[in-house]
């Protein structure tokens, strides 16, 4: 018997920066999306709001449509297959909360270069309340992962089974040593400090202290794996210098959390204009030029995501930006 | 037959385990001629040795043996179905013989249960091996046969049996397994827990011909509740606190149930040792996960979001004769009838971990709903379509958290939870959320 797939709850901010796809060992496996912090989405639910929905493509029977979360922006594509989806979805005005289950897709348009999107099975409009309690229940699941995550890369060579002996569930654990050997580079600090913005999304004035917004824990593979036998797969390098603990001096400088917007906008926006070909901006390239001016890469999509807002850039097609 | 020289690293072997007890307690001599005798008798090369090792004061673990030829012993648990050449040692649970008719001809054939210390299975023997209850014999060459989706252990012409002394398997493992009612699974067997008797009654029973009063109900501890059946008269009653030992999992009717009997143990313990029955009786949140791990359980409370409303939810319409939800006005068995309208909803709960059944009968349902059946048939009525219903309660429910009540039981197709109480889950969020920020680093 096949079973179902449970419906994954990550953030915006995790499932759009997943660039593995993966299948399971045997025949029929549905295919997965592995997030940065190890979860493997088939299914997903997400409760968040509608910023838009419009028709794409010529047919006019293929509709996108935006669903914004505290850490991002969720991409839907609905087409003719789920006629029933793509009318109700088109008949909801936005801005609106809705709750939707949806499959997750890739796009790949070179090789190695992938988009993730969602396609709905179902969607409902809901209230604040729901999108509040999803957003706890995200909050939760996400701490859970980012706790294991942590784990595996401070192993010299993460194994699923000592991770069990921590107590891990065994598919929280596979999945956190598959996701720190696929991804050439964790910055998990950055997920630390999404989570606490998420949390305090929730509850502003809730104290997040001692939160180490610039703990780098970062995971650099070597390029050859084989070859480079001194460097064990996986081998974190804690704190890019040594494995050793810095001193607060150490550290480098807090980003910005809450960049100066208008200054920021301005100078991401001239960065769109440089890159903007004919088929617009590479979202990673704005995203690594934006952060040489010294914002994080999670302020930088910040920006993003207020100059969207705006109405001043947008996506024409999945991970390209474009001024309006 | 083995020779001498094929034994020797063997006999090597154990001299080093018993290490300076050689020469003392034991030759080397006797060693080869003990472990020779095992060996005509069958016994597995690393069983001999364990059990000679044994017998010195050594204790070898599972597994460390050096070797682990074809004919080493396998656990009942992990006997799959078309398993042959099967060495085990085992204890008669039961035994009752059965006339069979083959080939035209009478023949006695006897049937029963056989366990260790990881599993108990039914088994047939083809022909009288003499087997009573409680004997603890080593079988060589059994065969394990799929039977209505359970393993049953055969035993044939070629089927070598030999009855060793009882303490071969210790009735219990050394090891207790230290439980929680959460922990229990079928299969589990040793299973010690402290819980206290929600609920007992005795009833009558006939077994092999013997009147005998088995007692069961319900017991609970912090974690959950699970359904016991004691197949001898400890003297339990509701509200005892009770600590057993050596007791077993059973499915039963796809919920796991605690089995204990005359070869456990019981010991009332004091009244304060677990929550008063009141506490216990609230029901324990249980997480999906937990509940497909455990394969089902009583009376349990999950916290998850209704995910999907499955077709077949709303408004349906059942046979009169035997209850069975009516497909286009015809029923499987009694064809085109009359049916009487029920409404229920079929859910997919979800709680971002994992995923089960669950299905709300009349009651709950026209309480999530805010109407009554009657209303819904009017709705039917007017829209002339049974399925305004369904489209109701999936635009009502879909992506809703609630908080379910009820005994989940297992099948072929996973778990699904009876439902006896659902309702929308309230949480306090910005308290939940506080929480959350105190645990971040």
């Amino acid at each position: 018997m096949i079973r179902r797939e449970t419906a994954k709850r990550v953030f915006a901010g995790e499932y759009n920066a997943s660039r593995i796809e993966m299948k399971d060992e045997g025949e029929g496996s549905p295919s997965y999306v592995l997030t940065p912090l190890g979860e493997k989405v088939n299914r997903i639910f997400i409760v968040g709001v509608l910023t838009d929905v419009e028709p794409v493509g010529e047919s006019g029977e293929l509709y996108r449509a935006r669903i914004s979360d505290p850490t991002g922006v969720f991409s839907l594509y609905s087409g003719q297959y789920q006629a029933e989806v793509t009318d109700a979805l088109s008949s909801i005005e936005p801005p609106a909360y809705v709750a939707v289950v949806g499959k997750s897709r890739v796009y790949e348009p070179e090789p190695g270069q992938i988009y993730v999107s969602v396609r709905p099975e179902a969607v409902r409009v809901v209230d604040e309340n729901l999108r509040n309690y999803w957003v706890l229940e995200t909050c939760k699941l996400t701490k859970k992962r980012l706790g294991a995550m942590r784990e595996a890369a401070l192993m010299e060579s993460p194994s699923v089974e000592e991770m069990v002996k921590l107590s891990y569930s065994p598919e929280l654990a596979a999945n956190a040593c598959k996701a720190v050997e696929c991804y050439d580079e964790l910055d998990l600090g950055y997920y630390n400090s999404m989570l606490a913005d998420a949390i305090n999304y929730l509850s502003p004035n809730a104290q997040i202290e001692n939160l180490k917004r610039d703990e780098r824990i970062v995971i650099r593979q070597p390029i050859d794996r084989k070859k480079n036998d001194a460097a064990p797969i996986g081998h974190p390098e804690t704190f890019e210098e040594s494995g050793t603990e810095p001193t607060k001096e150490q550290l480098p400088a807090a980003a910005p959390v809450t960049p100066d917007n208008e200054a920021e906008e301005t100078r991401i926006l001239s960065i769109i204009s440089e890159l903007g070909g004919e088929r617009g901006a590479a979202w990673d390239e704005v995203v690594e030029r934006g952060m040489d001016g010294g914002l994080d890469r999670f302020a930088v999509e910040e920006v993003l995501t207020s100059l969207m807002d705006k109405g001043l850039i947008y996506e024409p097609t999945l991970g390209r930006l474009r001024r309006a | 037959m083995p020779e001498k020289e094929d034994i020797a690293p063997h006999v090597e072997e154990l001299a080093r385990v018993l290490g300076e007890k050689v020469g003392r307690d034991v030759t080397k001599e006797e060693l080869e001629e003990q472990l020779l005798k095992f060996l005509d008798y069958g016994v597995p090369i690393d069983q001999a040795k364990r059990t000679l090792a044994r017998h010195y004061g050594v204790n070898i673990p599972q597994g460390e043996t050096a070797s682990r030829p074809i004919g080493s012993r396998t656990l009942l648990s992990d006997v799959r179905d078309g398993d042959s050449k099967l060495n085990l040692l085992v204890r008669v649970i039961s035994v009752n013989p059965k006339e069979i008719t083959v080939k035209g001809e009478k023949k006695t054939i006897f049937y029963g249960f056989l366990g260790d210390e990881s599993a108990s299975t039914g088994f047939t023997a083809w022909k009288d091996f003499e087997l009573e209850k409680g004997d603890v014999v080593r079988i060589g060459n059994a065969y394990a046969r799929g039977w209505q989706e359970k393993i049953d252990i055969s035993l044939g012409d070629y089927t070598r049996i030999m009855k060793v002394d009882p303490s071969e398997l210790p009735r219990h493992p050394a090891a207790m397994n230290a439980c929680k009612v959460s922990g229990l699974s079928a299969g589990l067997s040793g299973v010690e827990l402290a819980t206290r008797i929600l609920s007992v009654e005795g009833r009558e029973v006939t077994a092999r011909g013997e009147q005998k009063t088995v007692f069961s109900g319900i017991m609970g501890d912090e974690t959950g509740k699970v359904r016991f059946t004691a197949w001898h008269d400890f003297g339990i009653k509701e509200g005892d606190v009770v600590r057993i030992s050596g007791a077993y999992v059973k499915d039963w009717r796809g919920v796991p149930q605690l089995v204990f009997d005359e070869n456990s143990t019981l010991e009332k313990l004091d009244g304060d040792a677990l929550p008063e029955a009141d506490i216990l009786d609230e029901g324990n949140v249980t997480t999906l996960a937990q509940l497909v791990e455990r394969k089902g359980a009583t009376d349990v409370v999950v916290n998850a979001t209704l995910i999907e409303v499955r077709p077949g939810s709303g408004l349906v319409f059942r046979c009169p004769e035997c209850n069975r939800v009516l497909q286009k006005g015809t029923c499987r068995l009694h064809d085109k009838v009359t049916g009487t309208p029920d409404l229920r909803i079929k859910a997919v709960l979800d709680d971002g971990e994992e995923n089960i059944s669950a299905v709300f009968g009349r009651e709950i349902t026209e309480a999530l709903l805010g109407k009554s059946m009657a209303e819904c048939m009017e709705e039917a009525r007017e829209s002339m379509d049974y399925e305004v219903v369904e489209s109701e309660l999936k635009a009502r429910l879909v992506g809703e958290p609630m908080r379910v009540r009820g005994n989940a039981i297992n099948d072929d197709y996973g778990v699904m939870l009876l439902a006896q109480e659902a309702k929308r889950l309230t949480v306090d969020i910005i308290s939940e959320a506080d929480k959350l920020a105190q645990e971040m680093i």
